[in-house]
């Protein structure tokens, strides 16, 4: 499982994908802005593979996740699933694809139906897309999810509220699995649980990755279950994605300021560590006027006159790693060491 | 000498289900300048343990007979949990204590302006002109480093950011000097970069102003930065007491080993080679609507025995300032 075939096409492909919301700023008045989300984001992810949405609040990772599934219309960009275009198909031909991707949500009490009982949460997204034949061939499929995420199997017959958080998230994962899905969006799925109750889904979701050659795009902002559970990760700074790099590369030599200022402040649960810690400045600019240039410029401790002016691409900084920093073009890198 | 005594705290909270014991038997003191930590899970009974301290908890708590939290000020002694009056409770609400909330919006009235209820809290408690309090005032946002801090002192709540919003509180609850500033998850609900700079300020205030700090949190990450003891709950009760750097190097509760064992830790992937397991703690939290016989942990614990499930243990010093409440945590020889 971790070693991930590099010629395999991508289960997962975006490319340039944009959302911006617009802003009504009262009734029958027009458009008077855009919250800039989402602005031009590109990656993959291969099957069998997690690649890790990280980012403070507000930069954009849950909406990429919502604009792939199309919970969102994308405002521009292309989203390809396993070599189908899904982006700009009519939501009737997306219906028989969205079987092969499903989300887990971060509060497992808003996302299950209070009404229904496990068997038929669980039911539905199996009779909904005819896959099975028979009410025994349901009950088997039905018993199976449960095995999967080690839940009694006669649980099926309690109401959501009978259960605990980590319970709950157990069943929305059982859900997001029930219509045998490749890629598994997990919003913030562990966020809201205890310290103890997270290490067992964090578990839960590696274990089912390698018995079932299971995709995840884990959009999180705790670095550390990241860190656990990723093969790589994708930084977003106010609707850009900042650095890709795989998981060790990441996390030994960040090249983003922002990246290297986002892992220093990572509280470490060891009281003899002191690192140094990147303190940032203010907070993160509103997405609705983002800064010119390269975005975290203000922010940025090393910032120069170029990144007030020009905006950074993604170039490779190293093996399986690229950063959007100008830091790391050859071309301003005495200017840099100047500054 | 100890700021504030917590001995034998047990709350409980009437309700529709029946009666809850939110805290049972828990002691601990707060040293003047200290930073204790109080970590736990959800229903740990870490905030209302917090709360008893200003008597803050809703009107359906109960203190059991034997509870006392006591406050040494300099000239007397003040048993909290015999207040009585609101006038009465004023020596720790504001007072002594002040507290920080993780929701700094729920803590600003929404329709005043900063600046006003900073005021007005400064001339209750300080009893110093209006004038004077919003010198003081404007000095205090400046000193948590809000920027243009005589505009933010104008402003409304929901009109600053979350990080700022945070700072103002902490501004706020510092003005008046208290002995004691109880933060209940002050950080939980900001990004990493900001949490970083208010914890970095939490630090600085302390040594500057000289008070406690009596911290709660469910984030070891956090506790392990800043605090110089850590208290760890469990189900309402105390399992552990330690300096910190004991708590993390040595942890002698099983549930404290496990809740450090499931922490994932930065830098993990530099180390290990491929993916490792978490180690888990199997099971959820005893229900505390039904009394809990024995050791709480017990349902969940590798080690527990016959003894574990009918005998509840007591807190024991088990090394030199390390207490645990566990039959087979190991004793160290103590030196006198």
């Amino acid at each position: 499982m971790t070693n991930v075939p590099a010629a395999a096409p991508p289960l997962l492909e975006v490319k340039d994908l944009k959302k911006h919301f617009p802003i009504r700023t009262g009734f029958l008045s027009g458009i008077s802005g855009y919250v800039y989300a989402v602005d031009g984001v590109s990656f993959s992810i291969s099957r069998g593979e997690t690649l890790s949405l990280v980012g403070e609040s507000g930069c954009g990772k849950s909406t990429v996740g919502r604009t792939v599934l199309r919970l969102l219309e994308p405002t521009a960009g292309e989203v390809w699933l396993d070599g189908q275009r899904i982006d700009n198909i009519p939501l009737r031909r997306l219906r028989p694809l969205r079987r092969r991707m499903q989300v887990v949500f971060q509060d497992p009490f808003s996302s299950l139906n209070p009404r229904l009982k496990v068997r038929d949460i669980l039911a539905e997204p199996i009779t909904n897309f005819g896959l099975a034949s028979s009410a025994s061939e349901l009950d088997d499929r039905i018993a199976d999810l449960m095995d999967k995420v080690r839940l009694p199997r006669d649980a099926v017959k309690r109401f959501p509220h009978e259960f605990s958080g980590g319970q709950r998230q157990r069943i929305g994962i059982a859900r997001a699995l029930a219509p045998g899905s490749d890629l598994i969006i997990c919003d913030e799925a562990v966020s809201a649980l205890d310290v103890s109750v997270k290490a067992q889904i964090v578990n839960l979701l590696s274990d089912l990755q390698d018995e079932l050659g299971l995709s995840l795009l884990f959009i999180s902002h705790d670095l550390a279950i990241v860190e656990h559970i990723t093969h790589r990760v994708a930084v977003m700074y106010l609707g850009k994605i900042v650095e890709i790099a795989d998981k060790r590369t990441l996390f030994a030599a960040p090249k983003h300021p922002y990246t290297e200022a986002l892992l220093s402040a990572v509280p470490v649960p060891d009281p003899t560590t002191r690192r140094n810690r990147i303190i940032l400045k203010g907070d993160v600019p509103s997405p609705i006027r983002p800064p010119s240039g390269c975005r975290f410029h203000t922010r940025c401790p090393h910032a120069f006159d170029r990144c007030k002016v020009e905006e950074p691409v993604l170039r490779t900084v190293a093996p399986g790693q690229v950063a959007a920093c100008h830091l790391h073009d050859p071309v301003s890198q005495p200017v840099a060491r100047a500054a | 000498m100890s700021l504030i005594t917590v001995d034998s705290l047990t709350v409980q909270f009437d309700t529709d289900e029946g009666r809850i014991t939110a805290v049972e038997d828990v002691s601990f003191a707060v040293a003047p300048g200290e930073i204790l930590g109080l970590v736990g899970e959800s229903g740990s009974g870490k905030s209302v343990t917090a709360k008893s301290l200003m008597r803050l908890n809703s009107d359906n708590a109960r203190y059991a007979a034997q509870s006392r939290v006591v406050l040494h000020l300099d000239d007397r002694k003040v048993d909290v949990l015999s207040l009585r009056t609101g006038r009465e409770m004023q020596i720790v609400r504001g007072g002594a204590i002040s507290m920080i909330f993780q929701e700094p919006m729920a803590s600003f009235a929404p329709a005043i302006t900063i600046g006003d209820q900073m005021v007005e809290q400064l001339v209750l408690h300080r009893r110093i002109s209006e004038k004077e309090a919003a010198r003081v005032s404007i000095e205090m946002l400046e000193r948590v480093g809000i920027s243009d801090a005589a505009k933010r002192f104008g402003q409304y709540a929901f009109e600053l950011s979350g990080g700022m919003r945070q700072r103002a509180m902490i501004a706020m609850a510092l003005s008046t000097r208290p002995r004691l500033l109880i933060a209940d998850e002050p950080t939980t609900a900001l990004d990493v970069t900001i949490q970083a700079q208010v914890l970095d300020l939490m630090l600085e205030l302390k040594q500057k102003v000289g008070a406690a700090i009596l911290l709660i949190t469910h984030d070891l990450g956090v506790v392990a930065e800043v605090a110089e003891r850590i208290v760890v709950m469990y189900a309402g009760r105390k399992v552990e007491e330690a300096r910190a750097r004991d708590l993390f190097a040595n942890p002698r509760h099983p549930y404290t080993q496990g809740l450090l064992g499931a922490v994932p830790k930065l830098g993990s992937s530099l180390e290990e080679k491929g993916r490792t397991r978490l180690s888990e703690i199997p099971g959820m939290v005893p229900n505390l609507k039904k009394p809990i016989e024995g050791c709480a942990f017990a349902s969940r614990c590798p080690i527990a025995t016959d003894l574990c499930r009918k005998v509840a243990p007591a807190v024991e010093a088990k090394a030199l300032g390390h207490f645990v409440a566990c039959h087979h945590a190991p004793r160290e020889a103590i030196a006198a």
